[in-house]
C-alpha cells in the first residue's frame, strides 16, 4: 500500500474536542483509537487528535456521565474500552452543536462586515 | 448543572479513590491496546512489525504526562492540596512544639474567656424558649405616659429610654376574661405569674420551700410542652372546686426527688393543704418568667385562694398581677393581634379604675387615661431582666475581644519573628517554582490549624470553667431561669471566632515571609534573618499596638479592682461579722394573726438559748440584700418643715433588740421593749436620713409622724433615733428608714404574707451554728421551712458579685495580656538581634562596650513600650469616655464603678508600671544575648 504523505494538519480548536468525540460516539460505541481514527478520516486527515488529550478527555467526559465504557473483545482478539454515548452524553452534544454554529455564525459575521 | 447531577459526578469521583489500582492497570491497558493498533496499521503499510511498534510508540507522545492527566481529571485537586499543606503543617508543629504550645495556649485561654462569655449572652439574650415553635408567641404587657394610673401592680417595671413611657409587665384578671372572649388572632391564649412569697411544699414529711407559679389552664398546651411523666394541667384543672394539683419541673424532680418515679403517688401539701403532683414537664423546660426567677412547681390559677393565707389576688378587679401570653394564628401579625386586645384591655382598665376610686378617692387622680397594650414576641419570655444585663454582658463580651485581639496581635509578632528562621526554606520553594499564592495557602493553613487547636482547647476551657464564670454572678439572684446549657450557637460562634483569629494573626506574616526576593535570601553568606527592613518594622509595629491594647485592658482592671475595693470598705452603720441569716414564713403554714406574733416569739426564744449565740434578732428583710418596702413621706404636723413628696422612706420591722444585736447605736431616745404592744400607742425609731427628710435636723424625740392606709389613719411616735445605715444597696447613702416593733405590725405581716429574717450573731463562726437553728425550728414545729440560710457577710458579698466578676476576670486576663506582651517582646527582640549579630559583631570589634550594647538594646525596647504605652493610655480615655457617655443607668447600676473616675490616675499608673516591668524582664534577656555576641563568629558566618 502507498505510504501516505502527511499532509499538513490543523490543530483541533480547544473546546471542541469533547464535541468531535461526542459525535463521533453517536454512530455506536467504539474504543479510544477507533474514535481517534473516525476523527482523523472523515476530516480527511486534517484534524489529528493526539492521544494526550484524548485520553483525559474521554476520562473527563466519563466524570461528567457523558459517556460509560466497557471493556469487550475487540477485533485484535483481546479486550478494548469500548465508549458509548449516555442519554446525559446525547443532550450535551446537541447543546454543544448549537452553541458552536452560533459562534461560528458570529464570527463570519465579524469578518465579513467589521 | 443543577444538584443530582453534581452529586453524581461527585459520586463518580469518589469511586475513582477507591479503585485507584484498578484505574491504573486499565489505563496501562487502554495505552497498550492503542498502540497495538498503532503498530498494526503500521504493519500494513509495510513497515516491520518491530519497527512498527516503535514508530507507534514514538507517535503516541509522552505516556506519563498521559497518565498523569488522566488521573487528574478524576481527583478533587483542591482536597489533596489541603490534604498536603496539612501534612506539612503537622510536620513543622512537630518539629517546633514548645512554640506551637505556647501559641495554642494562649489561644485557647483567650478564644475560652470569649466562648465563656459568649455562653452567658447567649443564655440571656440569644437563647429562645424550648417549647413549640417559640417564634409564634407573643407576650402582652402595658405601657404609659404620666397621665396613665396604674392601681396596684405586681411585676416589673421599666422605663424606655426611647420613648420615655413606662413599661409594665403585668396585667389583671378582668383584662385576661375580657382578651379570652375578644379572642380572633390567637390559637392558644394563657396566663401565668409568679408566686412571689414561694411556696412550702411538703412530701414525706420534708417540707421545703420552693418557688412558684400560679398558670392558667391553657399553659401547657399555648406553650406546647410535654409532661415526661404524668399529665400536665389543663382548663379542667383550673376551674373553682377542682381538685388542687402541681406540676413541678424536671430539674426539681431531680434536685429535691432524685427522680424518684413514685413522686405522683406520694401525699403532698403544699402551704399545708393537700395536693396532688400530677406531672413533670420534661428536661430542659424551666417557665416563660424572667432570668432571675425560676419556677419549681406550677398550680393553676384556681388554687390560689386556697394556697395563699393572705387575701387573694382574685378579690379586686385593678390588681394587676398576671403575665400574659399567646399562639399567633398562621398568618397573624403581632400587630394584629394587639389591636385585637387592646379596646377589650383598655375598657377593663377603666373599669378597674373606677372600682379602685370609689373605694379609695384620689383626687389627683379625676381624669385617669388608662395604659396602653403592648405586644412584643414571646419568643423568649419575659424581657424585663434580659434587658436589664444586656449592657453589662456587652462590655464583658468587648473586654474579652479586646483580648482575643491583643493574642492575634502577640501570635502575629511571633509568627513573624520565626518565619525569619524558615527564610532559607521559602526562599528555596520560591525558586523551585511555587506560586506565592500556594505559599500563602500552606502558611495560611498553619495559621488556622493553630487557631483551630486553640480553639478547641478554649472550647473545652469553657466548658469547664462554666461554673465560675456563671450568670449566677452577674444576675443577683437566688433562683435563676439561665438555660446554661451549650448549644450549636456556641460552637458555631467558637468555629468563627477561631478561624477569624487564624486569618488575622496569619495574614501578615505570611504575606510578609513570601515576598523575599529568593535570589539573595539563598546565598550561603546570606544572613539568617535578613528579609529586609520591612518584617522586623512590622513586628515593631505590632508590638505598640500590643502594648496599647494591653494598656487599655490593664487600666479596665484596675478600675474594676478598685471599685471593689471601694465597695468593700463602705462602712455599713451596723456590725456584719459573725452574724448567720435565715428566712422563715410561718404565713405559708396558716399561721394568722396572733399566732404569727407568737411564733416569731416562740423561735427567737429557742434561738437565744442554744450555746454560741450571743444574741438573735429579727427583721422583715436582712441587711443589704436590695429589699425594702417603701412607702412615700408620712405627714408630720409638728415639723418645721413639708418633706419633699417625691422622697420615699422604707419601713422596717424588727424584733426589740434589733439595734443591740446588730450594734447600730442608738443616738437619741430609746430601744422598743415590752411596752410596746399590740395594745400601746405606735412607735418608731427613725434614723438620721429620715430625721433629715422629715423633721429638719431637730431631735424629733417625742414628736409624731401619721399617714393613712385603706385601713385607716395611722399615728407613729418617735422614740428613737438610730445612727445611719447601709440598708438596701451598699452604692446608696443611707435612706430613711422607719423601724418599727413587729409586734405592732402584725396585721401588716399577716398582709405581706413575706416571713421575716432571723438575725443570729454567734461568739465563734457563725455556721457552726445552723444544725443546731435548724433543730430548734423544727422542734417548734416541723411543717416550718427555713431557707436562704447564709451569713451577713456572704449575703453583702452577693450585693458585690458583678462588681467582683468583673475584677477578677480583667486581672486575670491582664494577667494573661502581661504574659503575652512578655512573650512578644522577647520574641521580637530576640529576632532583632538575631538579624543584627553582625552589625553587632562589628560594633564590638570597634571597641564598643558589652554594656554599651546592651543599654542600647534595653532603649530599643523601652522606646517601643514607651510608645504603646502613650497610644494606649490616650486609647483607654477615648474608651471610657465612650462607654461612660453610653451607660444607660437602670435601677441602682448608675455606673460600673464606685469610688474612681473612668479617667483614675493611679489605674494608668500602676498598668504602666506593671508593663514597664514586663518589658524590662523580656527586654533583657535578648540585650543580654546581644551583650554577648563574640564578634569573631559573628563576622565569620552566621
Amino acid at each position: 500500500m502507498l505510504r501516505r504523505k502527511p499532509r499538513e494538519k490543523d490543530e483541533i480548536l480547544p473546546g471542541t474536542l469533547e464535541m468531535l468525540i461526542l459525535k463521533t460516539l453517536s454512530r455506536g460505541p467504539m474504543h479510544g483509537y477507533r474514535i481517534a481514527q473516525t476523527i482523523q478520516q472523515i476530516s480527511d486527515d486534517i484534524l489529528q487528535v493526539e492521544e494526550g488529550s484524548l485520553y483525559p478527555a474521554l476520562q473527563r467526559m466519563q466524570i461528567k456521565g457523558w459517556l460509560t465504557s466497557e471493556w469487550q473483545m475487540s477485533e485484535l482478539n483481546r479486550k478494548a474500552r469500548f465508549y458509548k454515548l449516555t442519554r446525559d452524553g446525547r443532550q450535551q452534544l446537541e447543546a454543544e452543536i448549537s452553541k458552536f454554529h452560533r459562534i461560528i455564525g458570529a464570527i463570519s459575521q465579524v469578518l465579513e462586515n467589521a | 448543572m443543577n444538584a443530582t447531577k453534581k452529586l453524581r459526578e461527585i459520586g463518580r469521583r469518589l469511586l475513582f479513590y477507591l479503585r485507584k489500582d484498578r484505574f491504573d492497570r486499565e489505563l496501562e491497558d487502554e495505552i497498550s491496546f492503542h498502540l497495538q493498533m498503532k503498530a498494526r496499521a503500521q504493519m500494513r503499510d509495510g513497515v516491520a512489525p518491530a519497527q512498527a511498534r516503535l514508530a507507534a510508540r514514538r507517535q503516541f507522545g509522552n505516556e506519563t504526562r498521559l497518565k498523569e492527566r488522566s488521573r487528574e481529571m478524576w481527583s478533587f485537586r483542591w482536597i489533596e492540596d489541603i490534604v498536603k499543606d496539612l501534612q506539612y503543617t503537622v510536620r513543622m508543629t512537630r518539629k517546633s512544639p514548645v512554640f506551637a504550645c505556647v501559641i495554642i495556649l494562649s489561644l485557647a485561654l483567650a478564644i475560652g474567656a470569649n466562648t465563656a462569655i459568649f455562653t452567658i449572652v447567649d443564655a440571656v439574650l440569644l437563647k429562645t424558649l424550648p417549647v413549640k415553635n417559640p417564634n409564634e408567641l407573643v407576650l402582652f404587657g402595658w405601657s404609659g405616659g404620666s397621665h396613665t394610673y396604674v392601681a396596684d401592680h405586681s411585676g416589673d417595671m421599666a422605663n424606655d429610654p426611647n420613648t420615655g413611657l413606662t413599661l409594665g409587665s403585668s396585667l389583671s384578671f378582668p383584662m385576661f376574661h375580657r382578651m379570652l372572649e375578644q379572642n380572633q388572632t390567637l390559637t392558644d391564649l394563657f396566663a401565668f405569674a409568679p408566686i412571689y412569697n414561694n411556696v412550702n411544699l411538703s412530701v414525706d414529711s420534708r417540707a421545703e420551700i420552693a418557688t412558684g407559679q400560679l398558670v392558667s389552664g391553657g399553659y401547657y398546651k399555648g406553650l406546647g410542652v410535654s409532661p415526661i411523666i404524668g399529665r400536665i394541667i389543663t382548663d379542667d384543672d383550673d376551674k373553682t372546686g377542682a381538685d388542687p394539683v402541681a406540676v413541678i419541673t424536671y430539674r426539681y424532680w431531680k434536685e429535691r426527688f432524685a427522680l424518684d418515679p413514685a413522686i405522683l403517688e406520694r401525699p403532698a401539701f403544699i402551704n399545708g393543704l393537700p395536693c396532688t403532683i400530677i406531672g413533670v414537664t420534661k428536661p430542659g423546660f424551666e417557665s416563660p418568667l424572667d432570668i432571675y426567677r425560676s419556677a419549681d412547681i406550677s398550680l393553676p390559677f384556681a388554687a390560689e385562694p386556697i394556697i395563699n393565707y393572705r387575701s387573694s389576688e382574685y378579690a379586686e378587679t385593678w390588681n394587676q398581677w398576671l403575665r400574659i401570653m399567646g399562639r399567633l394564628k398562621p398568618g397573624i401579625t403581632i400587630e394584629q393581634a394587639r389591636t385585637n386586645f387592646e379596646p377589650a384591655v383598655q375598657q377593663s382598665a377603666m373599669e378597674g379604675l373606677r372600682d379602685y376610686l370609689a373605694k379609695h378617692p384620689t383626687p389627683e387622680y379625676a381624669d385617669p387615661v388608662p395604659p396602653n397594650l403592648t405586644a412584643i414576641p414571646g419568643s423568649q419570655g419575659e424581657m424585663f431582666g434580659r434587658r436589664e444585663y444586656a449592657q453589662q454582658l456587652y462590655i464583658l463580651l468587648t473586654i474579652v475581644g479586646l483580648v482575643l485581639l491583643i493574642a492575634c496581635v502577640n501570635v502575629a509578632n511571633l509568627l513573624i519573628a520565626r518565619s525569619g528562621a524558615r527564610q532559607k526554606e521559602i526562599a528555596a520553594r520560591i525558586a523551585l517554582g511555587a506560586g506565592r499564592f500556594r505559599l500563602i495557602r500552606q502558611l495560611l493553613t498553619e495559621s488556622l490549624f493553630l487557631a483551630l487547636a486553640g480553639g478547641g482547647a478554649g472550647f473545652i476551657l469553657a466548658y469547664w470553667a462554666r461554673s465560675l464564670i456563671g450568670p449566677a454572678s452577674i444576675i443577683q439572684s437566688e433562683h435563676q431561669n439561665v438555660d446554661m446549657s451549650l448549644d450549636f450557637r456556641v460552637l458555631a460562634f467558637t468555629a468563627a471566632a477561631s478561624i477569624a483569629t487564624g486569618i488575622i494573626f496569619g495574614i501578615a506574616p505570611a504575606l510578609k515571609a513570601t515576598s523575599i526576593n529568593p535570589g539573595p535570601a539563598l546565598k550561603e553568606s546570606a544572613p539568617s534573618g535578613s528579609l529586609g527592613r520591612s518584617p522586623l518594622s512590622l513586628a515593631k509595629s505590632l508590638i505598640v499596638v500590643q502594648v496599647a491594647l494591653s494598656i487599655v485592658l490593664l487600666v479596665a482592671a484596675g478600675l474594676f479592682l478598685r471599685t471593689l475595693w471601694n465597695l468593700q470598705r463602705v462602712d455599713y452603720g451596723f456590725d456584719a461579722k459573725n452574724v448567720l441569716l435565715f428566712d422563715v414564713n410561718p404565713s405559708l403554714n396558716g399561721y394568722k394573726g396572733d399566732r404569727l406574733g407568737d411564733i416569731y416569739r416562740q423561735i427567737s426564744e429557742r434561738l437565744d438559748g442554744i450555746p454560741g449565740v450571743k444574741s438573735s434578732t429579727v427583721s422583715l428583710y436582712p441587711m443589704l440584700k436590695g429589699w425594702g418596702w417603701g412607702q412615700g413621706v408620712p405627714r408630720a404636723p409638728e415639723a418645721k418643715k413639708v418633706a419633699d413628696p417625691n422622697e420615699q422612706y422604707f419601713s422596717f420591722p424588727v424584733r426589740n433588740n434589733f439595734f443591740e444585736t446588730m450594734h447600730i447605736p442608738l443616738l437619741a431616745g430609746r430601744e422598743f421593749d415590752d411596752r410596746d404592744n399590740l395594745n400601746s400607742p405606735k412607735v418608731a425609731i427613725v434614723n438620721q436620713a429620715f430625721v433629715r427628710l422629715v423633721f429638719d435636723n431637730d431631735v424629733p424625740v417625742g414628736q409624731h409622724f401619721e399617714f393613712d392606709n385603706p385601713r385607716g389613719r395611722l399615728v407613729f411616735e418617735v422614740v428613737g433615733i438610730a445612727k445611719d445605715s447601709i440598708y438596701r444597696h451598699l452604692r446608696k447613702a443611707p435612706q430613711p428608714i422607719v423601724y418599727y416593733p413587729f409586734q405592732q405590725q402584725i396585721k401588716e405581716l399577716d398582709r405581706l404574707g413575706e416571713g421575716m429574717t432571723f438575725e443570729v450573731r454567734a461568739s465563734g463562726d457563725p455556721s457552726a451554728l445552723v444544725p443546731a437553728i435548724r433543730d430548734a425550728v423544727r422542734s417548734i414545729d416541723s411543717k416550718i421551712a427555713i431557707l436562704n440560710v447564709k451569713t451577713q457577710t456572704q449575703q453583702i458579698d452577693e450585693m458585690m458579685s458583678r462588681e467582683r466578676i468583673f475584677a477578677s476576670m480583667t486581672v486575670a486576663l491582664g494577667i494573661l495580656v502581661l504574659i503575652l506582651a512578655g512573650l512578644g517582646l522577647y520574641g521580637v527582640m530576640q529576632y532583632n538581634v538575631t538579624r543584627r549579630t553582625r552589625e553587632i559583631g562589628i560594633r564590638m570589634a570597634l571597641g564598643a562596650g558589652t554594656t554599651k550594647v546592651l543599654g542600647q538594646v534595653m532603649r530599643e525596647t523601652l522606646v517601643l513600650v514607651a510608645i504603646g504605652i502613650v497610644f494606649g493610655v490616650a486609647a483607654s480615655y477615648a474608651a471610657t469616655r465612650l462607654v461612660s457617655a453610653a451607660w444607660i443607668g437602670i435601677n441602682d447600676q448608675d455606673s460600673l464603678l464606685f469610688g474612681v473616675t473612668p479617667h483614675d490616675p493611679l489605674s494608668m499608673a500602676l498598668a504602666t508600671l506593671f508593663l514597664l516591668a514586663v518589658a524590662v524582664l523580656a527586654g533583657y534577656l535578648p540585650a543580654r544575648k546581644a551583650a554577648r555576641v563574640d564578634p569573631i563568629t559573628a563576622l565569620r558566618y552566621d
